[in-house]
């Protein structure tokens, strides 16, 4: 039998494929007053003055719409997280941070204790070692000849450029190193931090590394072994056997211990993951959940899978207080961070 | 001294060398990869362990200093041989002992009674490399 409808289910019966509703909006009603206004609040336009404070600008940012709206709200959710006391503070990163120049805004949150957990890539870990050592990383750009810069001993990263040089440097560093070659890597990157707190203070000051070692913040980094830092382990320390394992066991203790738990997801991949499954084998789930993305959902990768998706896998509370901000996080980090310092420090 | 140290750099194709505390024959001539992209200079070869027969690949930083085991190379003769041993006597010395088959599929095979054979002491360990005569 056909039926009329609407097209797509027309084609539904003549294919013989089970109905489904994704391609018709959602149905959901909104009230409307005598005069055609929605109930809530007026969108503000904003008046910025001058000498605003970017923890100032991100409260105008409240009263607007799309993505500014969405930024003031993550703020004032992770406001929530920090003065929670019992909330443990997860912060996931993605990418490589360090290189657009976020190296000590992202070991300030550690500093300041808005994080009690870091899951990072090993992209992180490399660049901040880098810069530790006295490297350097460059403002560049991406109009450029890439197989010219091969040739000049150049790699980029965007618009940042990075020197060989600076591989060389690190394997010196690494080489160096004296540590029992079965640790977990978690253990492994404390004591990292610890080496890295032995050099200058200019450079190593604003590591993540040494700013986690010295707040006993564990640094988790389950793709270890897809970085250079790790690959210049493996090729000038023979026979290691850093145990990720362990590291597992630890992250999912973790969670079965936090019932109250909040994450603040930087760009997705690999890390979002790791501290989403540990909460998914635990009974636990986030109580507040922010995420800072350019990812959209619709090709199915995690890193732009929205927070309601985590609500299905039990990684989400579906009661939590929960955004996501669709904005690179090089923009978005630096003006949280600016309010929570204001919000939150004494 | 059983070892002495050298240049990874000066390796090639049939040298011995410690991987990882044992003692390995380079059984593919060495690929270098220049310094740059990846840090300092690096290399790599097949390596296969002389007293097992265990194959491996090593990546090592070229500019490394490795440890090369001091080979003593003498004669003796087959005394006798089991399933998972010979006895040889040392043609100078006349000194018996015992030492395993070779790894070598081959010499494995041939190796008999009355044979006149080269066996190589590497890292206090004796072991059969050729038959001189059969």
């Amino acid at each position: 039998m056909i039926a009329f409808t609407a097209l797509g289910h027309r084609i539904n019966t003549i294919l013989q494929l089970p109905f489904d509703t994704h391609h018709l909006p959602f149905t959901e009603a909104i009230e409307v007053d005598n005069e055609g206004h929605a109930a809530g609040r007026d969108v503000d336009q904003i008046r910025v003055k001058k000498g605003e404070k970017a923890s100032d600008l991100v409260r105008l940012l409240r009263g607007t719409g799309f993505n500014a709206k969405r930024l003031a709200i993550a703020c004032e959710i992770y406001e929530a997280m920090v003065k929670d006391k019992a909330c443990v503070k997860i912060m996931t990163l993605a990418g490589a941070m360090v290189p657009a120049g976020m190296r000590a805004v992202v070991s300030d949150f550690v500093r300041c204790g808005f994080v009690d957990l870091l899951v990072t890539t090993g992209a992180n870990l490399t660049h901040d070692v880098i810069e530790s050592i006295g490297c350097h990383h460059q403002q560049g750009t991406d109009r450029v000849s890439d197989a010219d810069l091969h040739d000049k001993e150049i790699n980029r990263i965007f618009d940042v450029y990075m020197p060989n040089h600076a591989y060389e440097a690190m394997e010196d560093f690494v080489k160096s190193l004296k540590f029992d070659k079965t640790l977990p890597v978690v253990d492994f990157l404390d004591y990292l931090g610890g080496e890295l707190a032995k050099l200058p203070d200019e450079h190593s000051r604003d590591s993540i590394l040494v700013t986690c070692h010295e707040k006993k913040v564990p640094v988790f980094c389950p793709a270890f072994t897809d970085c250079g830092l790790g690959i210049q382990l493996a090729l000038n320390h023979r026979g290691l056997k850093l145990d990720q394992f362990e590291d597992l066991n630890r992250m999912i203790n973790k969670a079965w211990d936090s019932e109250d738990v909040g994450v603040f997801i930087v760009g997705g991949g690999v890390p979002k993951n790791f501290a989403f499954q540990a909460l998914q084998f635990s009974p636990n789930s986030a109580g507040y959940a922010i995420q800072i993305t350019t990812d959209r959902p619709e090709p199915g990768g995690l890193s732009g899978a929205t927070l309601s998706e985590a609500v299905s896998w039990g990684k989400v509370n579906a009661g939590a207080l929960s955004v996501t901000v669709m904005c690179d996080a090089t923009i978005a980090v630096p003006l949280v961070l600016a309010y929570l310092k204001d919000t939150c420090l004494l | 001294m059983s070892v002495t140290r050298k240049d990874a750099n000066q390796l090639k194709r049939g040298n011995y060398l410690l991987v990882d505390g044992e003692v390995c024959r380079i059984t593919s001539e060495p690929q270098h990869s220049k310094a740059g992209k990846h840090g300092h200079a690096k290399m790599r070869f097949d390596a296969e362990n002389m007293f097992t027969g265990k194959k491996s690949s090593v990546v090592m930083p070229a500019g490394d200093t490795v440890e090369v085991p001091n080979i003593e190379k003498r004669t003796a003769q087959v005394i006798s041989k089991s399933s998972d041993s010979v006895t040889l006597m040392d043609s100078e010395s006349f000194e018996n002992f015992e030492t395993g088959l070779p790894t070598d599929e081959d010499i494995k095979a041939r190796i008999a009674t009355e044979q006149n054979v080269e066996y190589w002491i590497v890292m206090g360990k004796k072991i059969i490399q050729r038959i001189i005569n059969e």
